[in-house]
């Protein structure tokens, strides 16, 4: 088999080549911009209404798209922006370079920076593991609803909590995530939500916990369990 | 990776068993078909123990099995049929211990397929043809025949095709010496094919048709046809000729009919039935296989019910018309796939499930009370006759061979704490089911043990004559005493010829008291060598010349004299200075130093013996000897070392190391299956010896030996007589071959699946029976027969009747041998059974109510309720499997107490469907109903649904957990990686395979490795790639319904297969272990056909490329015996990839020396190495 072009027709050949540009590029697109689905599609976590494209080449589309970057303005008004400038000094000078030849100046430097402060490996990249992920927080953590202010806690942690077997992935990001350490009433805090959470109990956004109407519960069990005293 | 297969221990099911002369001496022998292996046992006609003479891994599945022989011939020969698409007619060679491909012709596709023949197979009674014919349509017939040279030829085929024709069984009908011909059940479907209205269908009917083979003509003609009236299952040729009317038996439901050509009306005579049966009485009876017998003078047929009632069936003729069919109960005995009745009075019954039998025929049951049933016997249509089934009266049980089939569940712990683990086996059918420990080692049959006055020292067996062929006497030496046992009726102290050995000297003590004494030159440590012969007339003569030795002598041993030659041709001689010498003892270099070898550590004692020789007698009766000779030296440090020895130079080359034991090793001369075999005793006592051309090395099953030897009497041909402390035991070795000892523990279901309790190690077993009765049940069915039974009496029998009630009441048959009463389609028993698997005991047991069928288990702790453990059971409530449907399920709770020992009930949770699989996870459970994946938290009413998946394509039949991640087997659609995520109380499938895979049981490997085994006999290790994402999200649009819906939208993200194998058989278990302590760890295997196999990672590229190249040249230079190509066989799903088959590879050791040598030449080896690598590579791992 091979793969050699035939004919000269120049624009579908720049349209390859755009698409396989786009394709690199796409490994650009930052994590908590997109999310991937279980059905291997992707969801454009920055557009409000999270429109769900089926190839990588559609994203990169649609992230081209006017609609899309009105959004983005929204999205990243909302975020504190330059938020790891302090602690990385060195981005900051990469940054430096590239601003002059940007185009929206403002725009380009406040996804530069949160990228760089987040710092980690492309997410779609297949040739690359998601190894080290610091103080990432997550896809799942800009969905709505969001846990009350006592319990809004980066679940990026969560899911990295180290646990018997869980495997080498799992040793590793939690050794990248030790330096920061929690607190023990923060930990308890975390432990009280995930129980509760995974129990059934659903936060109401107001500090209360319901009952998820598709789960079971103990006829005489109408309030979630206290947390317990220490 | 790259894995290696070998087989621990082969199938023990039996699915064809065929009798016959086939070394061509008067010996019968049987051959077994056990699915893709084919073996040879011969039942030994005086102790009436079976041995198997060979067994040989075909690669191919035997459909069916036959035995013919040539008018006039005196040897038996094998057709094959198989899924190879060739008929292949096979010999067995005595000299070689070797089955001979004959011939091997090509008529079809390979596979089991429904047109290409070797379904059913058919011999003419004369040898003069073969029938093989497919399920539809095709028939073949080859014509056997011999040439000039007397050898086996076969035609080209010759066709008898019916399109749109079914087949359901063939025989060839004994005819004498007319044109060969065949009857056929047949059922013609065409008519009902084109009739859309089903009328056609409703009418169709079998039909019995002839085929005859035109012997003048050369072709095969329908020769008549006629329908019947009940449809039969199977049919039972009926011998002609000169010997009987000829005709067949056609066996039906309810009915046997005998059919002959000609006026002969037909004879027909209802199957009886057992009086007060508890089984449905609308339900048909079936014959489900049968034996004839044939003398000169008469001949009778042996048919078994499916109930395991046996029935002797004779024939009553008039001038060569059947006038009359007489049924007569025999006996009963467990239901077998095939019977076999041999010359020498045996029946081997080759059970469908379970142990088989090898029964002596006492009595024909000529003249008993037994009533007898005819044809002639006036009875209504629709009516039969009764019977009361009663313990054996006409056979006498023999011997036993275990067998493991059906295997349904294994695991595999040191539960005994013996340091080496222990496989928990459950096992058999129905109320033949079983609990069995298996451990390494060879079971030890104990003869008899007596107490001496002191503590011997040794012990020796001698012959009265060396032409005798018991031995006669017993030595036992004590420090000051020698005792001497006469063997026979007078166990007591005799005085005969022997010679003592002494510290001072020797002394030759003869039958008449006459002593001859020669005295050590001083006192003095050995370092000399002297030599005796004994001349022809008893006189003890010294050779002139001495040896001196380097250093003092530790240890020596002496060969067996050849057969013909006067004496032994070599010495060999362990010395102080850690080496071993062997020393010439022909006359003409007598004493002269051969050769020398360096040992580790200090000899403790040596043996040559001859071994891995196949001839056991040549045609004379003489007894051949092309085995080798091998030096066996035991080490101080309890370090068996064997060593080739060279027949001619005496020259030591191939060394094989084994540890044995923390004792220094000793080694006796003994006698197995008419082989040289080495006892070696350490802390274990080890039995070396070498069994259809390999060698094993096999600890016994006893307690520590200290010293024995050889034992022959009439009782025990090859015994061992041996010394433990101060007793004197006489042991027997029958199982030779077998790799696992094994006790078994009866349960009273089939077992499905057991749980180990981790702080007791007690078992949880659940035991459920499909078309069953539950105690509870049965009592009452019994109850309610009895009443019935005394209303049905009339005023004045009313006493009688209430007398036979209350002995029917108490009338209590063992169903393991009478089998449990069937209960009908959609009825179910079950039993959950806590059990100590170390002494077998029941510690508690808890029965389910009638139609509530247990699945699934799990014991586990839940995060809420602190450190008790709880027991799970999933119950499926009024299953009906075809067409299915089920009234939903339960999953019952049980808390463990009493030390894990009793099952206290908390609750049961109802469900929807059947709760098929139940895994503890993260302090809850996760339970699989039907498809539906769920988390369950336990509640004070019940269980909790906590969290739920329903993408699960059909049926979970399984669940493994490793941290956040649960791998789901589905019953059709493989693996499913599902992850937990705890924040959203959400399962989310993240990552499926990409074959279907009809999973029957899974075991994890590592975090991303899964192996599995579906119920096609293959085995796969599928792979998750390292950039597998497992925090994949739901679609957050809510717009699922429309896109998400649907089988074909599998996850994103897949599985990658890292290795796939066709075992050949069901693989009903899989677990990652290790067997042998300080060995490596293997994924172990069980299959339905009762086989134990290995899948080891091979840990160089070396031994990769080495064995790859050994499979590849015996794919060449010895294709399997069958005709199928081993790797089309090993492919029959799925493409063999990265496995290499050790079976395969280890049957160069069988394979002829030349060819060995050629194999080897091409690897650059040579025959020795290439079979030292394979040992090395099994002693790794395994036994």
């Amino acid at each position: 088999m091979s793969f050699k072009r035939e004919g000269d027709d120049w624009s579908q050949l720049n349209v390859l080549k755009k698409r396989r540009v786009g394709d690199l590029l796409a490994s650009y697109i930052p994590e908590d911009e997109a999310l991937m689905l279980r059905d291997g599609r992707f969801a454009c976590a920055i557009c409000p209404h999270r429109p769900v494209l089926d190839t990588l080449a559609m994203l990169t589309a649609h992230r081209a798209g006017k609609k899309h970057l009105s959004s983005l303005q929204l999205f990243y008004g909302k975020k504190q922006p330059g938020k790891g400038m302090e602690q990385n000094p060195r981005p900051q000078n990469e940054l430096e370079r590239e601003e002059t030849k940007a185009e929206a100046p403002l725009l380009t430097q406040t996804r530069l920076i949160t990228q760089s402060a987040l710092h980690r490996a492309p997410r779609y990249n297949s040739c690359c593991r998601r190894k080290c992920r610091p103080e990432a927080s997550r896809p799942s953590v800009s969905r709505p609803p969001l846990p009350p202010p006592e319990v809004e806690l980066p679940s990026g942690q969560i899911g990295r909590d180290p646990e018997p077997g869980a495997g080498p992935q799992a040793e590793e990001s939690a050794a990248v995530s030790s330096p920061a350490p929690v607190s023990p009433t923060r930990r308890r805090a975390l432990d009280r939500y995930l129980t509760l959470r995974s129990s059934g109990w659903i936060p109401d956004g107001r500090g209360r916990w319901v009952k998820d109407e598709n789960v079971e519960f103990d006829s005489d069990e109408e309030e979630p369990p206290e947390p317990p005293l220490v | 990776m790259f894995l290696y297969n070998l087989t621990l221990q082969r199938a023990t099911g039996i699915s064809f068993a065929i009798h016959g002369n086939f070394s061509g001496t008067k010996q019968q022998e049987i051959v077994v078909s056990r699915g893709k292996i084919l073996e040879l046992l011969r039942p030994d006609p005086n102790t009436g123990k079976v041995h198997t003479l060979l067994t040989v891994e075909v690669f191919g599945v035997i459909r069916s099995l036959m035995a013919f022989r040539l008018t006039g011939g005196t040897k038996d020969y094998i057709v094959v049929g198989s899924d190879s698409g060739r008929i292949v007619i096979l010999e067995y060679q005595p000299s070689k211990n070797m089955f001979e491909k004959i011939h091997q012709e090509t008529f079809g596709k390979s596979g089991c397929r429904r047109i290409v023949p070797g379904q059913f197979l058919a011999v003419d009674p004369k040898g003069r043809a073969v029938m093989i014919s497919a399920i539809e349509k095709q028939k073949l017939v080859y014509i056997l025949n011999r040439d000039a040279a007397a050898r086996l030829t076969i035609s080209s085929p010759l066709e008898a095709h019916k399109a749109n024709t079914l087949v359901y069984h063939v025989v060839g009908v004994d005819v004498g010496f007319e044109n060969p011909m065949f009857a056929c059940l047949e059922m013609d479907y065409e008519e009902a094919d084109n009739d859309p209205t089903g009328e056609a269908a409703a009418n169709t009917q079998q039909t019995l048709t002839f085929y005859e083979l035109d012997l003048g003509l050369n072709h095969v003609v329908r020769k008549y046809s006629e329908p019947l009236e009940e449809h039969g299952n199977f049919l039972i040729t009926v011998p002609g000729g000169s010997d009987g009317p000829s005709g067949v038996l056609i066996c039906s439901e309810n009915y046997i009919t005998y059919k002959n050509f000609g006026d002969q009306p037909d004879i027909r005579c209802p199957i009886p039935r057992r009086r007060n049966d508890l089984d449905d009485p609308e339900r048909g009876m079936i014959f489900v296989c049968s034996a004839t017998h044939k003398t000169k003078s008469m001949f009778f047929f042996l048919a078994q019910t499916e109930q395991g009632d046996i029935f002797k069936i004779t024939l009553e003729t008039d001038e060569d018309m059947v006038t009359e069919i007489r049924l007569k109960y025999f006996d009963t005995v467990p239901v077998a796939a095939a019977m076999c009745v041999l010359k020498t009075g045996f029946l081997f019954v080759a059970s469908e499930f379970g142990n088989h039998y090898l029964y002596q025929i006492a009595h024909l049951g000529d003249d008993d009370e037994e009533p007898e049933f005819s044809s002639a016997m006036p009875l209504e249509e629709g009516d039969t006759f009764f019977f009361q089934p009663r313990p054996l009266k006409n056979l006498v049980l023999v011997d036993e061979l275990d067998s493991l089939s059906p295997i349904l569940f294994c695991q595999i712990a040191d539960l005994a704490n013996e340091d080496t683990p222990q496989l928990y086996v459950a096992c058999g059918r129905g109320p033949r089911s079983s609990l069995r420990v298996l451990r390494h080692g060879l079971e030890v049959s104990e003869m008899a043990v007596s107490e001496l006055p002191g503590n011997p020292n040794a012990v020796w067996t001698v012959r009265r004559h060396i032409e005798d062929e018991f031995d006669a006497y017993i030595i036992v030496s004590f420090v000051n005493a020698t005792l001497v046992l006469s063997i026979g009726e007078d166990c007591g102290r005799r005085d005969d010829a022997l010679v003592q050995v002494y510290p001072d000297g020797i002394r030759h003590i003869r039958a008449d008291k006459r002593v001859n004494e020669w005295k050590t030159p001083g006192k003095k440590t050995i370092v000399k060598l002297v030599y005796f012969e004994m001349d022809p007339s008893g006189q003890l003569n010294e050779y002139t010349e001495r040896k001196e030795m380097s250093a003092d002598v530790v240890c020596m041993s002496l060969a067996n004299v050849p057969p013909g030659e006067q004496r032994s041709r070599f010495l060999a001689v362990g010395l102080v200075d850690n080496t071993v010498r062997i020393i010439s003892l022909d006359p003409s270099d007598c004493l002269q130093p051969l050769s020398m070898q360096a040992l580790p550590a200090q000899p403790e004692s040596l043996c040559i013996v001859e071994m891995g020789g196949t001839e056991k007698q040549d045609e004379l009766g003489e007894r051949g000897s092309i085995g080798f000779l091998y030096l066996n030296i035991g080490l101080q440090n309890g370090v068996l070392l064997r060593t080739v020895l060279d027949p001619v130079t005496g020259d030591l080359s191939d060394t094989r190391t084994r540890y044995l034991g923390s004792r220094p090793v000793k080694l006796f001369r003994v006698r197995m299956q008419g082989q040289e075999a080495v006892l070696a005793m350490s802390s274990r006592s080890w039995l070396s010896y070498s069994y259809q051309s390999r060698f094993h090395l096999t600890p016994l099953s006893y307690e520590t030996l200290e010293f024995a030897s050889g034992f022959a009497s009439e009782q025990c041909p090859e015994g061992i007589v041996a010394i433990s402390t101060n007793t004197l035991r006489i042991l027997a070795l029958e199982k030779l071959g077998a790799v696992f000892n094994q006790v078994a523990f009866p349960l009273q279901y089939t077992p499905r699946k057991f749980v180990i309790h981790p702080e007791s190690n007690n078992l949880i077993i659940i035991e459920t029976d499909h078309n069953a009765y539950t105690e509870a049940t049965k009592a009452q069915r019994k109850q309610q027969m009895a009443e019935e039974m005394v209303e049905a009496a009339g005023e004045d029998e009313r006493e009688l009747a209430a007398e036979m009630a209350a002995a029917f009441l108490n009338e209590n048959l063992p169903e393991s041998i009478f089998g449990a009463p069937k209960a009908g389609n959609g009825q179910w028993a079950s039993v959950i059974r806590v059990m100590n698997p170390i002494q077998g005991n029941t510690l508690d047991l808890v029965q389910l109510e009638q139609n509530e069928a247990a699945f699934s288990v799990a014991v586990c702790r839940f995060s809420n309720t602190g450190d008790d453990w709880y027991v799970l059971v999933g119950v499926a409530k009024d299953l009906i499997l075809n067409p299915r449907s089920v009234a939903g399920g339960f999953v019952y709770t049980y808390k463990l107490v009493n030390n894990g020992e009793k099952l206290e009930y908390l609750h049961k949770t109802p469900v929807e469907e059947v709760p098929a699989a139940i895994a503890p996870f993260q302090g809850r459970v996760l339970i699989g109903v039907g498809k539906l994946l769920r988390v369950y938290d336990l509640g004070k009413k019940k269980l909790l649904r906590k969290c739920e998946n329903k993408h699960i394509a059909n049926y979970i039949s399984g669940i493994q957990t490793i941290g956040h991640r649960v791998i789901v087997s589905d019953v059709q659609e493989s693996f499913i990686w599902v992850r937990y995520k705890r924040n959203e109380n959400q399962l989310i499938i993240f990552a499926d395979d990409t074959y279907p895979r009809w999973v029957t049981t899974a075991s994890l490997l590592d975090y991303d490795t899964v192996a599995g085994a579906d119920k096609f006999g293959n085995i796969c290790v599928v792979r998750l790639p390292p950039n597998t994402n497992d925090e994949v999200d739901e679609d957050p649009t809510g717009n699922k319904a429309l896109w998400d819906r649907g089988l074909l939208n599998g996850a994103s993200q897949k599985a990658e297969v890292i290795m796939n194998y066709h075992v050949g058989e069901t693989v009903l278990s899989l677990q990652k272990t290790t067997l042998i302590p300080g060995g490596s760890e293997s994924l172990v295997y069980t299959t339905l056909s009762g086989g134990i196999g290995i899948l080891v990672p091979f840990t160089s590229h070396e031994d990769h490329d080495f064995f790859q190249h050994v499979e590849m040249h015996l794919r060449s230079e010895h294709p399997p015996l069958c005709g199928r190509d081993h790797l089309s066989f090993r492919s029959y799903y799925f493409p063999v990839k990265n496995v290499i088959d050790g079976d395969l590879c280890e049957q160069f050791n069988s394979m002829e020396p030349n060819k060995q040598k050629n194999v080897s030449e091409e690897l650059d080896r040579t025959p020795p190495e290439v079979s030292k690598k394979l040992e090395d590579i099994r002693t790794r791992y395994a036994f």
